[in-house]
């Protein structure tokens, strides 16, 4: 029987192996690397970087560790729109704003630093961090200071030798960072770290998160390129950029990112890594600037189809762009309205522009920093009208044989604008700062159809013997 | 003893009759199962998928993705690092007159050679290949060579007082002898018809086998290229003004001839 129970046995394998295999389980696909670029946020109304909250205007203002210019930092700080004072916006009691525990420390170099004033009185700080080999070699060249005391007083005596070396030590080790001073000045929170070897670009938000883009290459190309979005509650992700090799994100409008895109009939990018360099600086000369929209939560891009060719620069603005194009061997400045789609406005311009934008504090920016007609000037979009340096000048009434117009700097809720000047009768020169009433308030031609109707609004509102909001009454 | 024999006989008989029908089961189970199977369709949990073929299946795209991935790491950091692997070094060849080797004779034959097999293979339109020689001869310039380490090499002319003009830029993948890109710059310039051009260029270089080499609609490279997406690979073909000269009247109105292929990644519009 026990040799009928092996045969048996036996002559059933064949049938239970064959059972087995029917039930094996089928493979799935992949998914890892959808599920990482998949975008899972929604995205707000776009606005350029503030620069300016109520509070004032901020910037990177530069110091030396000696306070004569020698072994230079910068702090981050406000100019204070009615007394012109410029304090940094580190309030812990007994700084001396001279090293890394300031709270408005932002680095040694003069980096790509940005700053992102909020309006409840915070400040946010993206810094960029060094390249992971230039740190390094920082860290250890001033590493070797702090451990060799003879060498250092040497090389950099005194307190403010010190000071300065610790301060070069403590920034290379730090990461690319996005950080929030608060509104009192009496504490500073990291928000974000973001990835080293990529340099983070930031360049607008939504009042949730930052945008931008983290790239990589050198003066010639880009090697590594995506989208950045950083919450205001610190999480960090990533997204897609159509093309990335050839494109850069300028900013933001309205439910888009902006795009330039760099278009040529060969490839660019490889024809420079195969080493094609007379071929590749022709044709990189000949490239056309396009501009796109995209909207990275729906991965959709729209090619403006703008009537210029040749464009040289452009600014998103709300929802306009301002770009210049080259048309008969003359620069123009050129206004496109995304919601109607049409280009109006050309401001005949020469030699090579470069427009900034002028933020503003409350409101749209409406002025850019031009060059019509080969003069650095203040241009109003909305009207095409603009005031050069000379005209802003005598506006502050102060004497121009002793300060000279350096920058118009922001906009503030209360219709005025921020100058920059330099007072030449100090050696060295000094930076000052006032404000005049905004111009394109003061005359009458200047205002806006907009705020031309709402002032007729108004007006009827009045006459009718309504209450008007009093915030309605902005321009 | 006989009935002992027949005992073991019947014994006999009785286990070959209890195992012979044994041995049929897995006859008997397949039939009915086979039965059950017949009238039935099943889903196939994972499709069927024909074999594609990719870059990967041809060296020479092989070689031309190693050089660009390579070459554009040597484009943001240094050459080598403390830490980094030894394998994946890599140095590109000379693009400039001062640090490319005058070619003798042999690399001079070379170059006409490689230049009439373009011509002949009707990738370098025959008044294009004259008028480049005319250039040359011209100049009265010297053929300059470099290479690379992936075995790519580059012949270059160069023309004008300075030698200021790079009249030819040439690379050859040196195995297989196949040009990767070309770019001379010329007086006279000839009408160039991009499809014909390129299709012939897909076969000179024997990456026909792809088998989906279209137009990238909707795409910068529209108007001059043929792109392969199971390649991931573009071809161009474009001529221009080449105004990057500066001479004494101001900028110099010639013309350029290009061709290349190398890996790109491409949305193309359906």
């Amino acid at each position: 029987m026990t040799k009928l129970r092996k045969a048996l046995g036996l002559a059933l394998v064949p049938v239970l192996l064959t059972a087995c295999g029917q039930n094996a389980p089928a493979a799935t696909p992949e998914t890892a690397d959808t599920a990482e670029t998949a975008v899972t946020w929604t995205m707000g109304n776009l606005e350029p970087l503030p620069w300016a909250n109520d509070r004032g205007y901020y910037f990177l203002e530069f110091h030396s560790f000696d306070g004569n210019g020698r072994w230079p930092y910068y702090l981050v700080s406000r100019v204070d729109f009615d007394t012109g004072e410029v304090t940094p916006v580190c309030n812990k009691p007994g700084c001396s704003h001279d090293g890394t525990d300031c709270l408005a420390f932002s680095d040694i170099n003069y980096a790509e630093d940005t700053i992102i004033p909020m309006e409840d009185g915070s400040v946010l700080l993206y810094h960029q961090a060094d390249s992971t080999e230039v740190s390094q070699d920082k860290q250890e060249q001033y590493g070797y200071y702090l451990d060799y005391e003879e060498a250092r007083v040497v090389e950099y005596p005194g307190e403010a030798g010190r000071k300065y070396v610790e301060a070069v030590y403590e920034s290379a080790g730090q990461p690319s960072y996005v950080d929030r001073i608060s509104a009192d000045g009496l504490t500073r929170e990291r928000l974000a770290v973001l990835p080293d070897d990529l340099g983070t670009y930031l360049k607008c938000w939504d009042g949730q998160a930052l945008y931008g883009s983290l790239l990589s290459g050198n003066l010639d190309i880009i090697t590594e390129n995506c989208g950045v979005r950083v919450g205001l509650d610190g999480k960090v992700s990533y997204f897609d950029l159509p093309d990335p090799y050839y494109t850069e994100v300028l900013s933001g409008c309205g439910p888009y990112l902006l795009l330039s895109h760099t278009s040529s009939p060969v490839d660019l990018r490889t024809m420079y890594l195969y080493g094609n360099y007379n071929a590749f600086y022709t044709l990189r000369e000949q490239a056309d600037q396009e501009c796109w929209l995209y909207d990275p939560v729906q991965g959709t891009t729209q090619k403006l189809d703008l009537p210029h060719e040749n464009l040289t620069n452009f600014v998103g603005m709300g929802d306009r762009i301002v770009y210049t194009a080259v048309e008969d061997g003359e620069q123009w400045i050129y206004i496109y309205d995304l919601t109607t789609g049409e280009t109006e406005l050309g401001i005949q311009g020469s030699g090579s522009m470069i427009i900034k934008l002028i933020p503003a504090v409350g409101r749209q920016p409406r002025y850019v920093w031009a060059y019509p007609q080969g003069q650095p000037a203040l241009v109003d979009i909305d009207t095409g009208n603009w005031w050069t340096s000379d005209e802003l000048m005598e506006m502050t009434g102060l004497d121009p044989g002793r300060y000279e117009l350096g920058n118009a700097l922001c906009e503030t809720r209360d219709g005025r604008l921020l100058l920059q000047l330099y007072d030449m009768s100090r050696i060295p020169t000094e930076n000052v700062y006032t404000t005049i009433p905004s111009p394109a308030l003061t005359e009458g031609l200047n205002l806006t159809q907009q705020a031309l109707e709402e002032e007729a609004r108004l007006l009827e509102k009045a006459a009718e013997g309504v209450d008007v909001p009093q915030e309605v009454a902005e321009p | 003893m006989k009935r002992r024999k027949l005992k073991r006989g019947w014994m006999l008989a009785l286990c070959a009759a209890a195992i012979v029908p044994l041995a049929a089961i897995p006859l008997g189970w397949f039939a009915l199962t086979d039965a059950a199977m017949v009238g039935q369709t099943r889903d196939q949990k994972t499709p069927y998928t024909s074999i594609v073929p990719t870059g990967d299946d041809y060296y020479l795209l092989r070689q031309l993705n190693t050089r660009v991935e390579l070459a554009a790491r040597g484009a943001t950091r240094s050459l080598y690092e403390e830490g980094d692997e030894m394998a994946g070094m890599y140095l590109s060849g000379a693009s400039y007159i001062e640090d490319m080797t005058v070619a003798d004779s042999s690399m001079q034959q070379y170059l006409q050679d490689v230049l009439d097999s373009l011509s002949y293979g009707r990738v370098l339109p025959s008044e294009w290949l004259a008028t480049i020689r005319a250039e040359i001869g011209y100049w009265g310039s010297q053929i300059y060579y470099s290479t690379d380490t992936l075995g790519f090499v580059r012949l270059a002319a160069f023309g004008g007082e300075n030698q200021e003009i790079c009249l030819l830029d040439l690379e050859v993948e040196s195995l297989t002898g196949k040009v990767v890109s070309l770019w001379a710059s010329t007086e006279e310039t000839h009408p160039i018809d991009v499809g014909n051009t390129l299709l012939a260029w897909v076969e000179l270089n024997e990456l026909d086998g792809l088998g989906d080499w279209a137009v990238p609609v909707g795409t910068d490279y529209e108007q001059s290229g043929l792109y392969s997406q199971n390649g991931q690979a573009l071809m161009t073909c474009a001529t221009g003004m080449d105004d990057s000269i500066w001479t004494q009247l101001g900028r110099s109105e010639r013309h350029y001839f290009s061709l290349q292929l190398g890996p790109r990644d491409l949305e193309v519009s359906q």
